[in-house]
């Protein structure tokens, strides 16, 4: 029962960004909570974070707090920069963002036991790309500040949630597999944006 | 005795002298405050009665002087009380603009109540020796919810008293408050309105003031919910997030009953530092916590009270019902407390739930989330401080 209520609150969360339209903040809820939403209303960082959760949920739980840690500090980089207002092509971002959650995905269906480096590496380069793609070209100041960190804490929820699933999803064997179809799908659905990105049919 | 004649006589002639001589074409008019009467009725229809001298009003002869004849323009005020009523009617609309831009009639929420000018009756001339008192009618309507208003009459105008009359002519029932006697250009004490105008059902009431204290915890209260926060991420426990929470509340109850009751309060500028001081201690502690200790208690018990005193300059700028003081102190209690439920309710479907039996439980949640509640309450405890730190 607890279980199924988690998926759930899960699902319903992930629903949300069909309700706001993407990137565009949500009226009246202030700057931080617009932050906290935006990575749920950006595809490509919903797919990265359930990918990177879905793996690390895999791992030990010493290993996890280490990986979760390093994440966190990459992300938190990421805003940093991103708060200075650099010239950063959203596009490029979103496709590195796409291409490595197409990689960690194939890395979670392939149930390859890699060294924990690679998942930290994997984890900082998703933690810096998110960071960098929450910047808040239109915000000044302190609403700047405060919509950077809700941003921060979006982020890193949004990858504990997943982060947790999967976890409650390694205990039976059946459990692990439907974790691997979880990670197909994220993996299908970033191969098939960048496909058609490359295909010159649609935009990032 | 030939000085006693002589004195006798030059009195004869002085009065004799008194009486022919003719008097000379000076009116000196003592300088009198205005009476103004607000009355409010159950409606909220808004009537002020304003008696002044129009005189005065134009040539801006105030309290300064004792007598017109005191001011530089004198003279004009003179040209002015010699006019029929008729004539000076005229006078007196070209001024109405700025007469209406100058005062003001503010309810509890800071929210001006438009007035215009209903009526103006100018006396006939009459004895031009003695000022001539007109009276002048506003009327707007006030919010049904406003617990009193202030009003303001500029120093410019004069001296003048004002009180308020509330009326129920249903039911025949009239309260007058205090006069007030105001000369220092600034806005009357707040004016009650809830001896019959504000005056609700005791169920109004109470819903009222349970949504008002909701209210102020969901969604308005950031600081209160980063405090709760910090005592659930604590522990999700029930033992010790009750025990927490019961002193939080137990404390909090003491010092808004106190300060509204007027006995103890203190001033903001001290309280609400001190509030985001408390949620930094809450949040360090809780990265550092070896379980609930007594400590913990009489901490939270003292953070407990400094809320309350939050709550209640809160409560303080509403307002409160004198004939259902209690039941609205309790009622804005019972709403605060629901708000408190609801956060930790909240919190438990979207932390407890996922991660509370986790064993990185504290520390990837606990201790980053406490991290940033201690941050961003160091952020408004230097912002609260006002003194320029954050710009």
């Amino acid at each position: 029962m607890s279980s199924t209520l988690r998926t759930l609150l899960l699902l319903t969360t992930l629903l949300l960004p069909q309700i706001a339209s993407a990137h565009s903040p949500v009226k009246g809820i202030g700057d931080f909570l617009n932050g906290m939403l935006h990575p749920l209303l950006v595809p490509a960082q919903v797919l990265i974070l359930l990918a990177l959760g879905l793996s690390y949920g895999q791992h030990q739980p010493s290993k996890q707090k280490t990986l979760v840690l390093l994440f966190l500090l990459a992300t938190i980089s990421g805003l940093a920069v991103s708060g200075f207002n650099p010239l950063i092509n959203s596009d490029n971002l979103a496709l590195l963002l796409l291409i490595s959650t197409a990689i960690l995905g194939l890395l979670i269906i392939s149930n390859l036991s890699l060294p924990q480096p690679v998942f930290i590496v994997l984890g900082l380069v998703a933690g810096f790309l998110t960071g960098l793609d929450s910047a808040q070209e239109t915000l000044t100041g302190k609403a700047k500040l405060a919509a950077l960190f809700g941003s921060g804490v979006g982020i890193y929820f949004l990858l504990l949630y997943a982060m947790a699933l999967s976890e409650s999803l390694s205990k039976k064997h059946w459990q692990t597999i439907a974790v691997r179809v979880l990670a197909s799908w994220v993996s299908a659905s970033a191969l098939m944006v960048l496909a058609l990105h490359f295909s010159g049919r649609t935009g990032l | 005795m030939m000085w006693k004649k002589v004195s006798g006589t030059c009195k004869y002639l002085l009065l004799f002298l008194l009486f022919i001589t003719p008097i000379p074409v000076v009116h000196a008019d003592v300088v009198k405050p205005a009476l103004i009467e607000i009355t409010v009725n159950k409606q909220g229809n808004v009537n002020i009665e304003i008696r002044a001298s129009i005189e005065a009003l134009l040539t801006g002869i105030n309290g300064r002087y004792k007598n017109t004849q005191d001011a530089p323009n004198a003279a004009e005020y003179d040209h002015l009380r010699h006019m029929s009523s008729e004539q000076l009617m005229p006078e007196f609309k070209k001024f109405e603009p700025t007469f209406l831009k100058k005062i003001k009639l503010i309810d509890n929420k800071q929210h001006e109540i438009p007035l215009s000018i209903s009526k103006v009756k100018i006396p006939e001339r009459g004895y031009t020796k003695v000022p001539r008192i007109s009276v002048i009618n506003l009327s707007g309507k006030v919010d049904l919810n406003a617990q009193s208003v202030q009003w303001y009459y500029p120093l410019s105008f004069g001296d003048h008293a004002v009180r308020l009359r509330q009326v129920d002519l249903e039911k025949q029932q009239f309260h007058w408050s205090e006069w007030q006697w105001l000369r220092n250009d600034k806005l009357s004490e707040p004016l009650s309105l809830t001896e019959i105008v504000a005056q609700k059902p005791l169920l109004t009431t109470i819903g009222n003031y349970i949504e008002l204290g909701y209210k102020h915890i969901l969604p308005k209260g950031t600081d209160h919910i980063l405090f709760i926060l910090g005592l659930f991420l604590f522990s999700i426990k029930l033992r010790p997030l009750l025990w927490q929470i019961t002193m939080f509340t137990i404390a909090h109850t003491i010092t808004l009953g106190l300060a509204m009751n007027g006995i103890f309060d203190l001033p903001a500028r001290i309280v609400q530092p001190l509030i985001a001081l408390s949620i930094v201690y809450v949040g360090v502690e809780n990265v550092f916590n070896k379980g609930l200790q007594k400590s913990r208690l009489i901490l939270v018990f003292g953070f407990g009270l400094l809320h309350g005193l939050g709550f209640a300059s809160m409560l303080a700028d509403f307002g409160m019902p004198k004939n259902a003081f209690v039941t609205a102190l309790i009622s804005f209690n019972i709403g605060v407390e629901l708000g408190q439920l609801s956060i930790l309710f909240a919190a438990y479907l979207l932390i407890g739930l996922w991660f509370g039996k986790r064993e990185w439980y504290k520390t990837l949640v606990i201790n980053p989330a406490s991290i940033i509640i201690a941050l961003i309450a160091f952020y408004w405890f230097l912002d609260r401080l006002d003194i320029g730190i954050l710009g």
